[in-house]
């Protein structure tokens, strides 16, 4: 199988200070991997790059994606390529409906291949569909994207937008935080039913609690700007009763 | 933004700077006493029009130019202005098939229906080329119900007594120098009179044109809707691309009586300029409605992306107890663009009610100031204004400003004013992007839903008119 | 040539209004201040007239009340004090340690539109009877306000004082500064000054202006402030009472880092008249300022808040706020304001707010229903409306 997603090597940072320091990973389509790690360890850093996001430099190393070098690519262009990345703190627009707001983006993706926009009733239906899927009400539709939104609104947001668009690469970046036990499930449910053998996601986060609902093939654990564990999702259980202290302890970090 | 897509910065192509091929009249450059007794005699006015007319010129040649805070152009040479330029072949009323065939093209290009067969359902349009109206649509239907709309130049000879009691009624000949400059040499504009009682069955339009070279477009606009009426009217401008500057300096007049109500739109897309500053149209106006009856209300909607230069405060003098005077405006300006608007609104009346919603966008080079008067009167017990007024910048080459009076002479008055300059959001182009949108597209996204309070005041088709020039007039700021 | 060559004036500030261009229509056109001589009180009261920044006032009766009013010029014993300096009619009568009596004092630049080039300004800077400087050295944190007694006695003819005031905070310093304005006597006078205030590197200079007048005295006063790297300057504006005080304020922020926080508060009866006006000038990036003034009026007093932030083309991520509120509580009071924000940067979050009106009904109403009565409501929610500017005094 062609890997999705081969990142090797990177090292990255922002304001002249490193965070990844020579980070390696290869996701495979259908895959679901798991970064977990303390706070500071360099998670959000991570997703940023893959994003495009400009404040990050990248030192060195490389990302491939789809056979394509991701890193030369303008944010919009990766998201055209297929990747998301649900945001930890979606921004607020005034003024533009999320309806308008998803129509606009759904097409100009479209658009960049090739393909026409999605006809009104075609949109209509699916959006529907896809509101269903994360419980958000369709009032929400007309309202300014994010404003007024509660935390867990924004976060089913996001996901609603992944089930809209589509990508091959998802990364979700701390999709869990500042969601109550009920909001969690229904972001967890609506990302499992966007699981296909073809695409793949990324699921970054500080607890173990999403990785019960959202089950992981693989778990990476990232402190200090490295990948110092990898495992099956048990792993995740061992942190999360265990903390992160004893991998310093055990001398795997220096 | 990055840097270099600012740097970046590509002047954009307007949309409707072709120059028609119109066999037209014009008279020699140039001002004087016959000049005016020519415009009177071409339009074949009566006597008392043209005195009206040289009185205004008599006060104007003792006016100084004004000397405006924040625009900054080179002096306009009034003897360098046509005063006169019109189609040849005047149409009549009732058929198209006498028009010259370039002239009803240069109307299908601009996107203007003339042919009634094929306009949009419900929209009078009266069309205004240069100097005359070119022809008034739907003025059968309009009869009925016994509303008057017609050009400037029927209305004095058709409906003398009404112009005649409130032409300068609104805006006195001497209210400012571009005013009287008006009042002396309009050539036509549009006429509106609603009657006692009767809601306007359509959404009235006039759409004005500058074709010729050299010409000076001095339109004269008067609506009044009698007691209990209602009228909702719509301006839309273009003019072609000339390197040199045009000069448009129209007077519009709104006067609501009791119970009435006169909702004003604009769509301004005069020629800006090209992306160095050439050329461009000096779009200098005077706007102004009276809320003469109690509960009256008037309403000013504007969008303004064109121009070279803009000068013009829609105000409304709030007389009428009770009464109503509202302010809605989108200004974006782009390249070298300098726009001075806002409003005044006077409140004279007793528990009358003001509201400002003002959304400046600079980008470029373009300098893009609010100006607004706020003012209450000893009388005006227990009035209120609302204002808002903000700035979104584009760039670091262009300017916002926003100079705020609030004169309250009234304790009982309430006055609440906020306004705000930013630049649009680094992680809001960033979420767009990662979305899949250009930041071209991100920006006319993100404008449009910044505009959104104004743009909701338009009627439907123009807002989606106003929502694509927006995104036109920004095309190439950010890279 | 076209219109965009012509746009030369950047960056320079601009403050007509309306009004301002109808007085230009008519042809009263006024040249800037700056190229007319001001040798006198009357040249300069002249300068003001159909002057936009002065456009709520009209002081030409000044010009017959002061035309020939007395200036005080023998020089006083000097005598000391460890906090209080004095000045009385415009002459320094007791000064503190870090206090000298100059002969000199370098020119003061003219920016338009700014305290800078108030007519006013241009007189004191020329004519001032005494120009006392305060320096608080180097990383020396003054523990006591210094108190300047501005006091001006009428009791034998009409008086100017001309007084020009500079606090220099050196690096690292910190001071307080209270400038007490007022007066006694049954003749007329006129109370001038000019206060320059340097706050360098890392030093913090706080800096109330009261002025509490007599009925039969007046106050025009300019101050200009400097504020250099990591300098914070806090300024109070406290305007409570008087015939006629204005208030000119102008702030560069020079450096990076530096900070302005102004405040006022104007309490104002009878026919009393306050008029403010400030500016804040963001001359390079990274500098914050956050102004609140406000307002009480009763009876037929009339305030004037002209309020200006001005952000020039180089001073990326500033950060500037401004607001004004005002409470009018008299039949026939009168409050005009002018916010403006002049923004010549992008990368910029500026705002300011304005409001007018009266006391909230329902606070009233809840007041009462819990007993008080409605005098003693209506006076519970003024003074709270002032007290945070009270509690924002050093």
């Amino acid at each position: 199988m062609k890997p999705l997603l081969i990142i090797d090597q990177l090292r990255a940072g922002i304001e002249g200070r490193e965070i990844l320091k020579g980070i390696s990973l290869t996701v495979n389509p259908g895959e679901v991997h798991a970064i977990m790690g303390p706070n500071g360890s360099g998670k959000s850093t991570l997703a940023s790059v893959l994003s495009g996001r400009s404040e990050y430099e990248v030192i060195s190393g490389s990302v491939t994606y789809n056979g394509e070098d991701l890193l030369e690519k303008a944010p919009e262009e990766r998201a055209q390529a297929g990747v998301f990345q649900a945001f930890q703190y979606p921004v607020e627009i005034p003024g533009v409906s999320t309806a308008n707001f998803v129509r606009t983006s759904l097409n100009a993706i479209r658009a960049a291949r090739g393909e026409e926009p999605l006809d009104p009733s075609a949109f209509l239906m699916r959006m529907k569909e896809r509101m269903a899927l994360v419980e958000l009400d369709p009032s929400f539709l007309q309202r300014s994207l994010n404003e007024g939104f509660s935390g867990g609104e924004k976060k089913r947001n996001e996901i609603f937008q992944m089930a809209m668009l589509e990508p091959t690469l998802a990364i979700l970046d701390e999709t869990d935080s500042g969601l109550d036990i009920d909001a969690l499930r229904i972001v967890a449910n609506g990302v499992n039913a966007l699981r296909t053998p073809n695409n793949a996601m990324v699921v970054i986060t500080h607890y173990q609690r999403l990785l019960n609902y959202i089950v992981p093939d693989v778990v990476h654990v990232l402190m200090d700007g490295q990948l110092v564990l990898s495992g099956n999702k048990d792993l995740a259980l061992e942190l999360e009763a265990k903390g992160y202290d004893w991998l310093r302890n055990d001398g795997v970090v220096a | 933004m990055s840097q270099e897509l600012i740097d970046d910065v590509v002047g954009r192509e307007y949309e409707y700077g072709f120059v028609s091929d119109i066999d037209q009249e014009l008279i020699a450059k140039g001002l004087s006493p016959d000049v005016i007794h020519f415009i009177s005699n071409k339009k074949e006015e009566p006597e008392w029009m043209l005195e009206w007319r040289l009185k205004a010129y008599e006060q104007w040649l003792r006016m100084k130019h004004p000397h405006w805070s924040n625009v900054h152009f080179p002096p306009v040479d009034f003897q360098e202005i046509i005063y006169w330029a019109a189609p040849k072949k005047k149409p009549t009323l009732n058929s198209l098939d006498e028009v010259d065939p370039e002239l009803l093209n240069t109307f299908k290009k601009l996107g203007i229906p003339l042919d009634e067969q094929k306009q949009l359902a419900g929209v009078a349009v009266d069309a205004v080329l240069d100097s005359v109206s070119v022809k008034t649509t739907f003025q059968k239907a309009l009869a009925e119900k016994g509303v008057i709309f017609s050009s400037m130049s029927d209305a004095i000879k058709n409906h003398p007594d009404l112009v005649r009691k409130y032409l300068g009624s609104v805006v006195p000949v001497t209210d400012n120098f571009y005013a009287a400059l008006n009042s002396a040499v309009f050539s036509d504009g549009s006429f509106v009179y609603v009657p006692k009682g009767v809601r306007c069955p359509m959404e009235l339009s006039t759409y004005f044109r500058i074709n010729a070279k050299n010409t000076g477009q001095f339109e004269r606009t008067l609506i009044i809707a009698d007691e209990g009426s209602y009228v909702s009217y719509l301006e839309g401008c273009t003019a072609p691309q000339r390197d040199e500057n045009q000069l448009h300096a129209a007077v519009v007049e709104l006067v609501a009586h009791a119970h009435a109500e006169i909702k004003y739109s604009t769509v301004q897309n005069w020629f800006p300029g090209d992306k160095d500053g050439n050329g461009g149209v000096y779009n200098f106006v005077t706007k102004r409605g009276l809320c003469e009856g109690a509960k009256s209300k008037i309403s000013w909607t504007q969008v303004e992306t064109g121009s070279a230069i803009t000068w013009k405060y829609p105000s409304v003098v709030l007389k009428g107890d009770e009464s109503v005077g509202e302010f809605y405006s989108v200004a974006v300006t782009a390249n070298y663009q300098q726009a001075d608007t806002g409003t005044k609104m006077t409140h004279i009346g007793k528990n009358t009610r003001s509201r400002i919603v003002s959304k400046g966008i600079s980008a470029g080079k373009s300098q893009n100031s609010y100006r607004g008067l706020v003012r209450f009167n000893s009388k005006a017990d227990n009035s209120r204004n609302y204002s808002q007024c903000d700035s979104l910048l584009i760039g670091d080459q262009c300017g916002a400003h926003t100079f705020p009076y609030l004169e309250t002479a009234n304790p009982t008055c309430t006055v609440e004013h906020e306004a705000t300059t930013s630049k649009i959001g680094e992680d809001i182009l960033f979420y767009c992007n990662q979305r899949g949108l250009d930041t071209e597209k991100a920006v006319a996204l993100i404008v449009n839903g910044y505009a959104k309070e104004v743009l909701n005041n338009l009627p439907m088709e123009f807002a989606v008119e106003a929502q694509k020039l927006l995104a036109i007039s920004l095309e190439g700021s950010v890279g | 040539m076209s219109a965009q060559e012509h746009l030369v004036q950047q960056g320079q500030p601009v403050q007509q209004g309306h009004e301002a261009q109808q007085a230009r229509e008519e042809g009263h056109e006024h040249p800037a201040t700056a190229d007319v001589g001001i040798a006198t009180f009357s040249d300069a009261v002249k300068a003001t007239f159909r002057h936009e920044e002065w456009k709520y006032t009209n002081l030409a009766s000044l010009i017959t009340t002061f035309g020939d009013a007395e200036r005080a010029t023998k020089s006083a014993e000097l005598a000391s004090s460890d906090h209080r300096i004095l000045i009385v009619n415009g002459i320094a009568e007791q000064i503190i340690p870090e206090a000298t009596v100059l002969a000199s004092a370098p020119a003061i630049e003219s920016v338009p539109g700014t305290a800078s080039a108030s007519p006013f300004t241009t007189y004191v800077a020329a004519e001032a009877q005494c120009i006392v400087e305060v320096r608080i050295p180097k990383n020396t944190q003054r523990e006591q306000p210094i108190v300047i007694d501005v006091v001006t006695n009428g009791s034998t003819r009409t008086m100017i004082g001309a007084t020009r005031i500079r606090i220099i905070a050196e690096e690292g310093a910190s001071v307080v500064v209270h400038e007490k304005h007022h007066g006694s006597g049954s003749h007329e006078c006129m109370d001038l000054t000019l206060t320059e205030i340097v706050v360098h590197a890392n030093s913090t200079v706080q800096y109330a202006k009261h002025t509490q007048l007599p009925e039969m005295l007046r106050h025009i006063g300019s101050t200009i402030a400097h504020v250099h790297a990591h300098g914070t300057l806090h300024t109070h504006a406290m305007c409570l009472g008087g015939p006629y005080v204005r208030n000119d304020l102008y702030i560069r922020l020079e450096e990076s880092g530096a900070e302005a926080y102004l405040n006022g508060l104007s309490v104002l009866r009878g026919h009393e008249v306050a008029d403010n006006h400030t500016t804040v000038d963001h001359l390079v990036p990274r500098c914050h300022s956050d102004e609140l003034y406000k307002g009480i009026y009763y009876d037929a007093s009339m305030g004037i808040f002209n309020g200006k932030v001005l952000v020039r083309p180089d001073a990326q991520k500033t950060t500037a706020y401004q607001s004004s509120r005002s409470l009018l509580l008299g039949d026939r009071a009168q409050i005009n304001a002018k916010p403006q924000l002049e923004i010549w940067a992008d990368d910029v979050k500026c705002s300011h707010g304005a409001t007018t009106g009266q006391l909230d009904n329902e606070a009233i109403f809840y007041l009462r229903s819990r007993g008080l009565t409605l005098e003693q409501a209506r006076a519970l929610l003024v003074d709270a409306f002032a007290q945070e500017m009270y509690d924002r005094l050093p």
